[in-house]
């Protein structure tokens, strides 16, 4: 029983530490694109920055989907 | 026969401790062998003992407080608590005292102290309807009780400072019609309010159509704003994040789904508006894959908003309880030093948050609503 707990316990962390590397990466890249755009058009650094916040918006909320699931299955796990 | 696998029992008993008892073993012994099952079932006995007294330390490791030490998963599940909504008051209407009025949400004697106590000393509270109707309903002779929770009082509190904000923002505005504007707090309120109808509802909408939907998305945005900034604050018992709580959150989520199809049907008539959840021209055989797939993003919508809003309040606090569960973990006085810069950081990105999810929770709303009234963009 021990043993089960303590795997659910190291499922969850990789699990959350996945989504971390995923979620990440997604936003970094979009970040480049949108400060390599805003770079070489200046005048449309207000569009792109209302679309970079939505968009990394998105990409956030499926992250912590992920980690919800991650948390979840932690806390339900552990305190049984 | 009996005397060996009697004996291999008691060995793999005594071994393990976990194993069951051999209950088939003793009632084959015979006469002459009387001492050795005697000797078989002491040992069981002891087996049996030890395995109570490891079962034994087994929870009062487990138990919180019993031996002064808990767990640092118990303590950071003690904290987790915290997170949870509990009632706070209740409400107490109808019986023979034709009582109305407000009643403590946790079971108390006649003199009003708490019967109960949980593990941190405060008094248990009700979690649920039916636990304070079958405490209270004899002392009233009967009616109807409803839990008070601190996320509603949460809500209410965003909501009544709202509306005292824009009363005094109005009564501002009517007062100084015809000048310029002055004031720090109304320049703020101001400039808010035009970056919502501005940037936010005209550009997604257009003037013509979004003139209608301003005044919903600034309520949306300034409710979820304030109740993010009211989750921040300490409180007592009464404050809590009230968004970060998957309920208020479906709530908000459920008034963007409503105006997403009353405002279509309201555009293009009831028929019309079904119809456009089809892309137009499509040819019969891909109808089949289609209309599942948008029945599908009919829902998701809603409950991205919900969950998205609920993950980004829950996690900012998630992570300074964290923090604070350090301090628990090692023990020491020290660790509170780097934990509370850290913490302050967390708070800062926080309060970045709040606004950041405000905006995007009344955005995306925008979107769903515009797209629905005019769907050919």
């Amino acid at each position: 029983m021990d043993m089960n707990v303590g795997l659910v316990g190291i499922g969850a962390g990789i699990g959350a530490g996945l989504a971390i590397i995923g979620g990440g990466g997604g936003i970094s890249r979009l970040a480049a694109a949108a400060m390599e755009g805003m770079a070489r058009q200046p005048e449309a650094a207000g569009d792109i920055k209302g679309t970079t916040i939505i968009t990394a918006a998105f990409i956030e909320g499926v992250t912590l989907f992920a980690v919800v699931v991650c948390l979840m299955l932690a806390l339900n796990t552990v305190q049984k | 026969m009996s005397l060996l696998s009697a004996l291999l029992a008691s060995l793999f008993a005594l071994a393990l401790q976990h194993a069951p008892a051999p209950q088939a073993a003793a009632p084959q012994v015979a006469a002459p062998q009387a001492q050795s099952a005697v000797q078989h079932i002491e040992e069981q006995v002891e087996g049996l003992e030890d395995e109570a007294e490891h079962l034994e330390s087994q929870i009062a490791a487990h138990a919180p407080g019993h031996d002064g030490k808990p767990t640092s998963s118990q303590i950071f599940q003690g904290l987790f608590k915290h997170l949870e909504p509990h009632a706070v008051t209740a409400l107490w209407f109808g019986g023979s005292k034709k009582m109305f009025g407000l009643v403590p949400a946790y079971a108390a004697d006649t003199d009003g102290n708490a019967l109960h106590e949980d593990e941190h000393g405060n008094p248990a509270v009700f979690h649920s309807r039916a636990e304070l109707n079958a405490h209270y309903a004899a002392d009233f002779g009967g009616g109807q009780g409803i839990l008070i929770y601190n996320i509603n009082t949460a809500q209410w509190l965003a909501a009544i400072t709202l509306v005292i904000v824009v009363l005094l923002a109005a009564r501002s505005a009517r007062r100084q019609s015809g000048q310029a504007p002055r004031g720090t707090g109304y320049h703020i309120l101001e400039s808010i309010v035009l970056y919502v109808r501005d940037d936010m509802v005209y550009t997604v909408m257009g003037k013509h159509h979004g003139e209608r939907f301003v005044p919903l998305f600034l309520t949306q945005f300034f409710f979820i704003l304030f109740m993010n900034l009211f989750g921040l604050m300490y409180l007592g018992s009464i404050g809590g994040t009230a968004t970060a709580n998957l309920a208020v959150t479906g709530g908000m989520a459920l008034t963007t789904l409503l105006f997403i199809h009353f405002s279509g049907m309201r555009e293009h008539g009831f028929l019309h508006h079904w119809k456009n959840f089809v892309p137009a021209g499509l040819p019969w055989f891909v109808l089949p894959i289609i209309i599942p797939v948008e029945l599908m993003g009919m829902i998701v919508k809603p409950a991205a908003l919900t969950i998205r809003l609920f993950a980004n309040m829950t996690a900012g606090h998630l992570v300074v309880l964290g923090f604070f569960g350090l301090i628990y973990l090692f023990g020491s006085y020290a660790i509170g030093v780097p934990v509370l810069g850290m913490s302050i950081a967390i708070y800062c990105l926080e309060l970045f948050v709040c606004f950041v999810q405000a905006y995007i929770f009344t955005y995306l709303s925008i979107i769903f609503v515009g797209a629905s009234v005019h769907p050919e963009h």
